[in-house]
C-alpha cells in the first residue's frame, strides 16, 4: 500500500490480578484507508503485545461485541477508521460506566440482568396454534416497533448516559428501547405486566433527557425517543388508573 | 460471569468530558433562570395585593439597570431552554405519518420554530397596538 | 474446581443451541437446561446471517420442490430422508419464530412476505429485510430469556468434553472473566458451536468461529464429515469478506464484469434476465457463482481494487425505496466500508469462504455415535447439506434441527441416571491440566499469530474455489507441521482473568484439527462435486466410487484416517445438475 501510515494509540490498561488501578500504554499501530481501530487493536494484539484484551467478533457491525470509548466517543471499533483520528492519536478506553473486568473488557451483566427485567418476549393471553398460520400484521404496524427491535445490544448508549453512570439502577437506553419495542407490538398483549417498571424511579423516570444515547447509537435505534414515549405512556397509565375499574393502559 | 476486583471508575466531573454533556448542563442551568423569572412574577402579584405605593415600587425596580440586564439574561435563557425543548420535542411524540412518510424530526423542530417566532411577533404587534 | 450439575449441556448460544434450549424447556419442563457460551449469546454469528431462512409458503410452491432444490444444490450427496423430515418442518419454524416475536418483513395484507434465493426454484425464502439472522437471534435469546429451566453460563469457553462408560456426560468450561475451571456435569451434551470460517484467510465468519466443538467431538473419536465442501460465498467484500447477502440478488441485483457484461450468461446460467428468475443468472447456486469468478479472473474480466480482484454487484437500477426498505443492512455495509452509496455505485465483490457444508457427524435426529452428544447447527452434519448448501437452507436448519436436538437430548437425558461425580473428576482434571500446561509454558518459541496466519494462508491457497492434488497434498504438508509448531507456542501473557490469548491458543488447537479434516478429506475425495471442484484428472463428478460421505477420524499424532460411509438416496436418483435455460427447458426450474 502507498499510503502506509502510523498512529499512535494509546490504550487503557488494567489487570485485575496485579493492578489496584488502570493507566495508560501507548503503541504505534501501522494503517491505511481501510484499517478500523478493532484492526489496529488486533495488530497490537498479535505483533506487539498479546496480553491486550479486548471482545470482538462479527467486525461487521451487527454482533454489538467491540464498543470502546474513542477519543472519549463510544463507538464500534469495527465501524471507526484510523485515518479518521490521523495525524492525531486516539486513545481507547473501556465503555464508560461499567465496570472494567481486564482491560478494554467491561462487566455486561447489570445489562443482561435489566433486558430480563423487562420481560422481552411477546406475552399472549391465549397462544395461537402454529397450525393456524402467523398473525397479521400490516408493514405499518411493523415500522411502529422495528426500529426498537433493531438494537443491538452494543451498550454504547449506557456509556452516553450519565444518568445510568451515576445510579446504575436506572434501567437504561437499550434495555427500555426494548421494552418499548414488545409494548408497540401489536403481537403483544403484555403492556400491563411491564407499566410497573417503565413507572417506577428506575424506569423511564430515571431518564432526564440528556438524548446522547441516541446520537451514539450505531443502528439508529434512537433509544431517547422509545424512552420518552415511555413517558407519555407512564403518565397515561398514571391517569387512566383512576378512570377504569382496573386501571392501566392496557385493560 | 463473576469477575473479580473489577475497577469503577468515578463518576467525577463527567460534564466536563463530553461536549454534549456540557449542553445539557447548561440546559438544565438555564431552569434556574426561568424558575427566577417566575420569583419576579411572584413578587409582582405580593406587591400588587399590598396596594398601589409597593406595586409602583416594583414597577421601578422593574426599570432599573440590574433589572434590565437580569432580564435579558433570563431572556436569552428561556430562549435557549426552549430550543433545546423543540429539538427533542420529536422524541416524545409518536411518530407522525403522513401519506405513507414519516415525517422527519427536523420538519417537526423546524415547525415549531416558525410557529414560536409567528406568535413572538404577534405578541409584539398587539403590545405595540395597545 | 467447582461443578454445575444439570440434566442437558448445550455448548453454544447461537441460533440452534437457543432453539434446542427452548425446546428442552417446552417439551420437558422439568429438566434443567444449562447453556455454555464462550460469548453472550446475542453475539452469536447467526446474527450476521442476512438473507433469510427457507420455508414453503406460497401456492405454486411445494415441499417437492424444497426437496429437489436441495438435493440437486446439494450435488446428490444429501441424505434424502433427512432432507425430507427437514423440508416439512421448515414453514413450521418460521411461523414459530413468528410467534416468538420475529419482525418478518410483510405484505400490505399483513403477511409475511417470501424472496428468491440462489438455486431456489420459487420464492421461498422468509426474511426481516436483510438482517433475517439478526432478528432470528434476538427473538431467540430474547424468549429463552422467559424460561426459568434454562439457566446460562456466559463467557464460559467449553474447552473439553467429559466422556464417561463410553457415554458424553458433560464438559469441562473455563469462566472466560476469571480463568476458572468449571466442571458442568450433565446427562446429555448438544454441541451447537457453529462453523469453522476462521481456519481460512478471507472468511465472512465473526472471530470466533473457530471449529471448537468440531475440534471437541472429532477428539473423542466422532467423526468429522464431509469436511472438504467449504462454500464460498460469491459476493462478500474484498480484503474483510464481509458478508453482502444473496438477497440482493434475490431482489434483482446484478453482476458484472470489468466490461459491464453480465458475465454468468458464459457459465450456463443464462439466459439474460432483467427480472430475478429462478434458478438462473445471479440466482444460481453459490458454487458455480463463485466459480464463474474464478474463470473470469483467469480470463483477466475482474476488477482490480486495493484489497484484491472484484466483480461489480449493481443494485442501482432496484431504486433508493426498494433498498432502503429491503437491504437496509447493505446500503449500512456500503457506506462504512466502502464509503460508497450502492443506490448510486455498484458494490466490488469476490468470493470468501462463508460456511462448512460438513460438520459432526449426526444421524437425523442429530445423535451423533457417542451416546449422549447431540450436534446441530452449522457445526453438525445431519445430511441436508451434501456437497452445496443452498442459500436460506441454514437458518432454517438451525431451527429444525435445534428443536430437534433439544428434543431428543431431553429424552436421552430422562433415561439416563444421573452422573458419578468422581469418575467425570479425573477426566476433568486431566483436560484442565492439559489447558494449563499451555499458559504455563516457558521455553516457547513460535508466535501464536504467526501459526495463525500460516495456516489460515495455506488453507486458502490449497483449499480453495478450484483445487489440484499438489497444492492439497501441500497444504496438508505445512498443516501437520503447523501442529507441531502450536506446542512450541509462547504466550505473552501469564494471567489466568480475561486472558484471551490463552483461550485462542486452546481455539487454534480445535481449528488446526478441523483443518486438517478438510484438507485431508479434500485430498482425498478423487471427483468434483458441488463446492469440492479440482483442475486436475478428478474434474468430473464419479458418482461410482464418490456417492459417499467422507468420514475424517481423529488419530492422536497423525493425520486423519479418512474413510466413507453410504448416501441414503430414497426418491430422486443423481442425475446432472442444470440451471438457467437447462433448468427451465427439463422443468427443472418449474417443479420437480
Amino acid at each position: 500500500m502507498p499510503d502506509r501510515r502510523e498512529i499512535d494509540i494509546e490504550v487503557m490498561r488494567y489487570n485485575p490480578e496485579t493492578d489496584s488501578e488502570p493507566y495508560i500504554q501507548s503503541f504505534r499501530v501501522p494503517f491505511d484507508e481501510d484499517t478500523s481501530v478493532l484492526m489496529g487493536l488486533q495488530y497490537i494484539k498479535d505483533h506487539l503485545d498479546g496480553s491486550l484484551t479486548f471482545r470482538w467478533s462479527c467486525r461487521m457491525a451487527v454482533c454489538g461485541s467491540c464498543g470502546k470509548m474513542v477519543n472519549g466517543v463510544p463507538k464500534l471499533s469495527c465501524k471507526a477508521f484510523l485515518r479518521d483520528y490521523y495525524p492525531g492519536k486516539l486513545r481507547i478506553e473501556p465503555l464508560e460506566h461499567f465496570p472494567i473486568v481486564r482491560d478494554l473488557a467491561v462487566d455486561q451483566t447489570d445489562f443482561l440482568e435489566k433486558l430480563e427485567a423487562v420481560k422481552p418476549w411477546i406475552i399472549r393471553k391465549d397462544e395461537k396454534p402454529l397450525s393456524e398460520g402467523t398473525y397479521l400484521q400490516t408493514p405499518e404496524e411493523v415500522s411502529s416497533y422495528l426500529q426498537f427491535s433493531s438494537c443491538i445490544n452494543c451498550l454504547l448508549c449506557y456509556s452516553a448516559c450519565p444518568q445510568y453512570g451515576l445510579d446504575n439502577s436506572f434501567t437504561g437506553p437499550a434495555a427500555l428501547s426494548l421494552l418499548h419495542r414488545y409494548n408497540a407490538d401489536s403481537r403483544d398483549e403484555g403492556k400491563s405486566e411491564r407499566m410497573p417498571l417503565v413507572n417506577s424511579e428506575e424506569g423511564v423516570w430515571g431518564c432526564t433527557l440528556v438524548g446522547y444515547c441516541s446520537e451514539v447509537c450505531p443502528k439508529q435505534v434512537d433509544p431517547a425517543a422509545a424512552v420518552n414515549r415511555g413517558k407519555v405512556n407512564s403518565t397515561m397509565d398514571y391517569f387512566l388508573r383512576f378512570l377504569t375499574p382496573r386501571g392501566g393502559v392496557d385493560s | 460471569m463473576s469477575a473479580r476486583n473489577t475497577y469503577v471508575r468515578p463518576m467525577s466531573g463527567w460534564y466536563r468530558r463530553n461536549p454534549h454533556f456540557l449542553a445539557y448542563m447548561l440546559r438544565e442551568l438555564t431552569a434556574v433562570f426561568l424558575a427566577g423569572y417566575a420569583g419576579v412574577l411572584l413578587a409582582g402579584v405580593i406587591a400588587l395585593t399590598r396596594g398601589p405605593d409597593a406595586y409602583a415600587a416594583f414597577r421601578e425596580f422593574l426599570s432599573s439597570p440590574l433589572s434590565v440586564g437580569l432580564h435579558v439574561l433570563i431572556f436569552i435563557a428561556a430562549l435557549y431552554n426552549a430550543y433545546t425543548w423543540f429539538k427533542v420535542s420529536p422524541k416524545a411524540m409518536p411518530p407522525i405519518v403522513l401519506a405513507g412518510r414519516r415525517i422527519p424530526d427536523r420538519v417537526i423542530v423546524g415547525s415549531q420554530l416558525v410557529a414560536c417566532v409567528l406568535v413572538f411577533v404577534a405578541m409584539l404587534l398587539l403590545a405595540g397596538m395597545s | 474446581m467447582q461443578v454445575v450439575s444439570t440434566d442437558v449441556a448445550i455448548i453454544g448460544g447461537g441460533g440452534a443451541g437457543l432453539r434446542a434450549a427452548i425446546a428442552i424447556a417446552e417439551s420437558a419442563p422439568e429438566l434443567n437446561v444449562t447453556l455454555v457460551s464462550k460469548v453472550v449469546p446475542m453475539r452469536s454469528h447467526t446474527v450476521a446471517a442476512e438473507g433469510g431462512s427457507a420455508g414453503v409458503t406460497t401456492e405454486v410452491d411445494t415441499l417437492d420442490m424444497h426437496f429437489h432444490d436441495t438435493v440437486a444444490g446439494g450435488d446428490w450427496l444429501c441424505d434424502q430422508d433427512v432432507v425430507d423430515y427437514f423440508v416439512s418442518r421448515c414453514t413450521e419454524e418460521m411461523i414459530q419464530l413468528e410467534h416468538w416475536g420475529c419482525p418478518w418483513s410483510r405484505q400490505s395484507d399483513g403477511h409475511t412476505s417470501v424472496r428468491n434465493f440462489g438455486g431456489m426454484s420459487t420464492a421461498r425464502t422468509w426474511f426481516a429485510a436483510d438482517k433475517t439472522g439478526f432478528h432470528m437471534l434476538h427473538t431467540l435469546f430474547q424468549t429463552s430469556m422467559k424460561y426459568p429451566a434454562i439457566s446460562r453460563l456466559d463467557e464460559y469457553f467449553a474447552c473439553d468434553l467429559l466422556v464417561e462408560d463410553g457415554r458424553c456426560q458433560g464438559l469441562l468450561a473455563i469462566e472466560v472473566a476469571t480463568g476458572d475451571f468449571v466442571r458442568v456435569e450433565s446427562r446429555a451434551v448438544i454441541m451447537a458451536t457453529g462453523g469453522a470460517g476462521r481456519v481460512f484467510r478471507q472468511n465472512t465468519n465473526a472471530g470466533i468461529l473457530t471449529g471448537d466443538g468440531m475440534g471437541m467431538a472429532y477428539r473423542h473419536g466422532v467423526s468429522l464429515r464431509d469436511m472438504e465442501f467449504v462454500q464460498y460465498h460469491p459476493t462478500t467484500l474484498p480484503g474483510s469478506g464481509i458478508l453482502i447477502t444473496e438477497g440482493c440478488r434475490g431482489e434483482g441485483g446484478y453482476l458484472t464484469n470489468k466490461d459491464g457484461n453480465r458475465y454468468l450468461q458464459d457459465y450456463a446460467l443464462g439466459p439474460v434476465v432483467t427480472e430475478p428468475t429462478p434458478k438462473t443468472m445471479e440466482l444460481g447456486p453459490r458454487d458455480r457463482l463463485s466459480q464463474a469468478f474464478w474463470h473470469e479472473q483467469q480470463k483477466g474480466r475482474t476488477i482490480t481494487t486495493p484489497l484484491g480482484p472484484a466483480v461489480h454487484l449493481e443494485l442501482m437500477h432496484l431504486g433508493q425505496r426498494k433498498l432502503t426498505e429491503r437491504l437496509p443492512f447493505i446500503m449500512e455495509l456500503s457506506k462504512t466500508f466502502l464509503g460508497i452509496d450502492a443506490a448510486k455505485q455498484a458494490i466490488p465483490v469476490c468470493p470468501s469462504v462463508h460456511y462448512t457444508m460438513g460438520g459432526i457427524a449426526a444421524d437425523g435426529t442429530t445423535a451423533t455415535a457417542l451416546p449422549g452428544l447431540y450436534a446441530c447447527g452449522e457445526c453438525s452434519s445431519v445430511g441436508i447439506h451434501g456437497a452445496n448448501r443452498l442459500g436460506s437452507n441454514s437458518l432454517a436448519e438451525l431451527a429444525v434441527f435445534g428443536k430437534l436436538a433439544g428434543e431428543n437430548a431431553a429424552a436421552f437425558a430422562r433415561e439416563q441416571s444421573p452422573t458419578t461425580s468422581s469418575s467425570l473428576q479425573s477426566a476433568a482434571d486431566a483436560a484442565e491440566a492439559r489447558a494449563l500446561a499451555i499458559l504455563a509454558r516457558q521455553d516457547g518459541s513460535e508466535r501464536l499469530a504467526s501459526v495463525r496466519d500460516e495456516m489460515t494462508q495455506t488453507m486458502s491457497d490449497g483449499i480453495g474455489i478450484y483445487r489440484t492434488a499438489d497444492g492439497m497434498q501441500a497444504t496438508c504438508d505445512v498443516l501437520d507441521g503447523l501442529v507441531d509448531r502450536l506446542a512450541h507456542v509462547q504466550l505473552d501473557d501469564s494471567n489466568r482473568a480475561f486472558n484471551t490469548e490463552w483461550l485462542a491458543a486452546i481455539e487454534l488447537g480445535f481449528s488446526l484439527d478441523v483443518a486438517r479434516a478438510m484438507a485431508y478429506s479434500a485430498l482425498n475425495r478423487r471427483e468434483s462435486r458441488g463446492a469440492h471442484v479440482r483442475l486436475d484428472e478428478y474434474d468430473e463428478r464419479d458418482d461410482h466410487q464418490f456417492l459417499k460421505h467422507t468420514l475424517a477420524t481423529y488419530e492422536a499424532d497423525a493425520p486423519p484416517r479418512i474413510a466413507y460411509s453410504g448416501v441414503n438416496i430414497t426418491r430422486l436418483p443423481p442425475a446432472e445438475r442444470v440451471y438457467g435455460a437447462a433448468a427451465t427447458a427439463t422443468g427443472d426450474a418449474a417443479n420437480a
